[in-house]
């Protein structure tokens, strides 16, 4: 992982400034190889005192999401890796010290705005961390338009996590590929030799209590007998053909891409 | 050799098995915060941590003490066990893992729901995998109970109710994380475990593999110990079948239970939702068919060794392999055998417990009922339920006491194959099915072979008195329960047609 030595701290609280910081941090990171650590912090009690609680409703801060998830989708997307860091305690605090902790390179937060108005103020929290940090800080602001293309995306990713899409009954991508039908042959071998092993096996039950021969998987073979020979031989042709199968099946799906 | 008492080393030893489980239950509660998290581990699971979990689901106690027992002391007819009980794995994997994967969310309920729409079906497959679940939990709970007895001096009540709540919490903290760690290491630690027997026996023999079992084929004298004395069989006879199965149709009726009945075991089913692509699942079940073959012919020279050393206990057929322990290693082995036979229990009802909590809480409280509330109240639901159902699995552990393990495993795959299996296939290869051909079929597969079992010589006395004279009711339930699933979807098409188009308009 050499080409990570770029570290971009990314704190969220799901708000639309944080969806918004999001957006870019994950452009920086796939333009410079960066790794993201996602930073959430959880307000101690303290810290929760009545005029931030105030102040957060009344800039209606909260997208109603889950910033972690939506940084972690977001980056998955663009092949970004990431690491998501929980802490707890006061939030300027908490992001200086992971800050330091992770080397980052640069921070990259979003500021309190009103609903979806970028630039009409910058929050007490920015503000804080710009003070304190000991790296480069990006207060990211967006265009109106890319501003609401984040927020849809955060509704739509919301959305998916409420209710998930009703499941579309469509398996014919893998019914009618060329290797679920060689399994369907290897199953049909398979169900031969183990119908022909039990009736054998059958067979030799029957003859051992009514006749007079010696019973089929008696007679000795190979130090053994017909009976374990026969027995060894179904165990390992079903190890043999999963194994031999799946060899199969993965080579099939690299060449056509997909799974 | 028929009395046992307190094994301090054995003890210990489960204590620290039992504490670094829990340990890891509690750990990994933290990362369930969904009800995805719960059911189905959130669908992140590695495909060959998976595979190995299969392996420590699938071999239960019925494989690990139960088989070796049965090869003791009926030879051939115990490694025939082995050998269905593997052969199932290979509908599971060719036809069943990837379309399986592909379809539903958390259960196989969620699959039939996708297909036909219709909430009946899922309330009856539910139900279905319900009764198939206590039915396989009811042996495990017993042999639980049996093997608490002897290895740590404690009661049989005592210690199917000790297995049933460490069980409890395990599933309950963090429900299918717990379970597949737990499963994970148990499925290792088990193939280990036969490993090292196995090469203890034949060093100890001193003879290589092949010529261990040329040995007793070509013995002119078996000795098999009973309650009543010693039996003795010529090696040709104890190595062929027919020493425990004398009805060939009764053995015919568990081949083809033990064959189909794998791939319908819903705590095997639920398992191929925990990963997160359709070609993982594959792969995992590639790793659980690699990992139970070796174990199972493994099995074969655990059974062996036992009878070959004499390490036999007529009266608990199920202590072959760890009295086996005892005499190749010592206290020390033996104590690391029993603790890993405990680990294999806890791991089966764990997962068995999931996939019935998973059909209640899931299946007919969420989606049958409606009840879909916030992901924190389903999760809590999701846990009662799991409570519950270990609560009942203790109670009937304790009410079938004395109730041959091996026989009720091959019972409840029976039960299994008769009641999904038919339905399971049509859903995924048959256009022509409806969903009243599906209940049908479940309902028909399910009751028939319930029914039959009552009816049988094991439920009716002997064989003269009892209206079904086979103990097993595959060879009539199974093929039955096809019959109708796909009688009554011919009979029930035009009524489908409309449905039939829509869904044919939607694939592609």
């Amino acid at each position: 992982m050499a080409n990570n030595d770029y570290t971009i701290l990314l704190p969220t609280d799901g708000s639309y400034p944080a969806i918004a910081a999001t957006v870019r941090a994950v452009e920086l990171a796939r333009d410079r190889k960066a790794r993201i650590y996602i930073l959430k912090v959880v307000e101690s009690v303290a810290a929760a005192g009545m005029e931030k609680i105030a102040e957060d409703s009344a800039l209606m801060r909260t997208a109603g999401i889950d910033g972690v998830a939506y940084a972690k989708d977001l980056a998955a997307k663009a092949n970004v890796l990431t690491e998501v860091v929980y802490r707890e305690g006061a939030v300027v605090g908490e992001i200086i010290k992971a800050a330091t902790e992770f080397k980052a390179d640069i921070i990259v937060m979003g500021s309190s705005t009103i609903k979806g108005i970028p630039g009409l103020y910058l929050g007490s929290v920015s503000r804080g961390v710009i003070k304190e940090a000991p790296c480069d800080v990006v207060v990211v602001k967006l265009t109106e338009e890319e501003m609401k293309k984040a927020v849809q995306l955060a509704h739509d990713i919301a959305a998916a996590l409420k209710a998930p899409p009703p499941a579309k009954f469509d398996i014919s991508d893998i019914t009618k590929s060329k290797k679920f039908r060689v399994g369907t042959i290897l199953l049909a071998i398979y169900g031969f030799t183990y119908a022909i092993f039990i009736s054998v096996a059958v067979y030799s039950i029957f003859i051992k209590f009514h006749g007079s021969e010696t019973p089929i998987f008696s007679i000795r073979t190979l130090n053994m007998n017909v009976g374990l020979v026969f027995g060894f031989a179904v165990i390992f042709l079903a190890i043999i053909m999963a194994v031999l199968f799946n060899w199969y099946a993965g080579r099939s799906e690299k060449k056509s891409g997909g799974n | 050799m028929a009395t046992y008492s307190f094994q301090p080393i054995a003890f210990g030893l489960f204590v620290v098995f039992v504490g670094i489980t829990i340990a890891i239950s509690i750990y990994a509660s933290r990362r369930v915060r969904t009800a995805g998290h719960y059911y189905v581990a959130g669908g992140g699971v590695k495909w060959f941590v998976n595979g190995i979990a299969f392996a420590g689901d699938y071999l239960s106690a019925a494989s690990f003490l139960g088989i070796a027992g049965l090869i003791a002391f009926s030879g051939y007819d115990g490694f025939i066990y082995a050998i269905g009980f593997l052969a199932g794995w290979v509908i599971a994997l060719f036809l069943i893992a990837e379309p399986l994967r592909k379809i539903g969310k958390y259960t196989f309920g969620d699959a039939l729901a996708a297909k036909f729409k219709d909430r009946r079906v899922r309330l009856v497959a539910s139900i279905s995998a319900i009764v198939v679940s206590v039915f396989y939990l009811i042996p495990q709970m017993v042999g639980a109970g049996s093997i608490v007895q002897p290895l740590l001096g404690l009661s049989y009540e005592v210690g199917v109710l000790i297995v049933g709540l460490i069980v409890v919490l395990i599933v309950a903290t963090a429900g299918m994380v717990s379970t597949t760690w737990v499963q994970f290491i148990k499925g290792f630690l088990l193939i280990f475990a036969a490993l090292a027997l196995t090469i203890g026996v034949l060093l100890m023999a001193g003879f290589g593999p092949v010529q261990f079992i040329g040995h007793f084929v070509q013995n002119p004298a078996v000795t098999v110990p009973t309650t009543h004395g010693n039996v003795t069989y010529p090696g040709d006879v104890f190595m062929s079948p027919g020493v425990k199965y004398k009805d060939p149709w009764d053995f015919a009726s568990l081949a083809l239970a033990l064959f189909l009945g794998t791939a319908a075991l819903p705590h095997i089913l639920i398992r191929y939702y925990t990963v997160p692509k359709p070609s993982d699942a594959r792969k995992s079940t590639v790793v659980a068919i690699v990992a139970i073959g070796a174990f199972y012919v493994l099995v074969l020279f655990l059974g062996l060794g036992a009878n070959f050393f004499g390490t036999l206990d007529p009266t608990n057929q199920n202590l072959a392999a760890p009295l086996l322990a005892q005499y190749v290693g010592g206290e020390w082995f033996f104590a690391l055998i029993s603790s890993i036979a405990f680990a294999t229990i806890l791991g089966t009802v764990s997962g068995l417990i999931m996939a019935a909590s998973g059909a209640i809480a899931h299946d007919i409280y969420t989606e049958y009922f409606g009840r879909r509330g916030d992901d924190k109240k389903t999760l809590r639901v999701s846990k009662i339920t799991a409570i519950a159902v270990g609560l009942v699995a203790i109670a009937l552990g304790i009410v079938m006491k004395g109730q041959n393990v091996a026989f009720l495993v091959g019972l409840a795959f029976a039960v299994a194959a008769s009641a999904n299996l038919p339905a399971l296939l049509c859903m995924l290869f048959w256009k022509k099915a409806t969903s009243q051909g599906i209940i049908a079929g479940i309902i028909v597969g399910l009751t028939l072979s319930i029914g039959l079992i009552i009816v049988s010589p094991t439920f009716m006395g002997t064989t003269g008195q009892a209206w079904f004279s086979l103990q097993n009711p595959g060879i009539v339930s199974i093929p039955a329960s096809f019959a109708v699933t796909i009688g009554v979807s011919l009979a029930t098409q035009k009524k489908k047609n409309g449905v039939k188009n829509e869904e044919a308009s939607s694939t592609g």
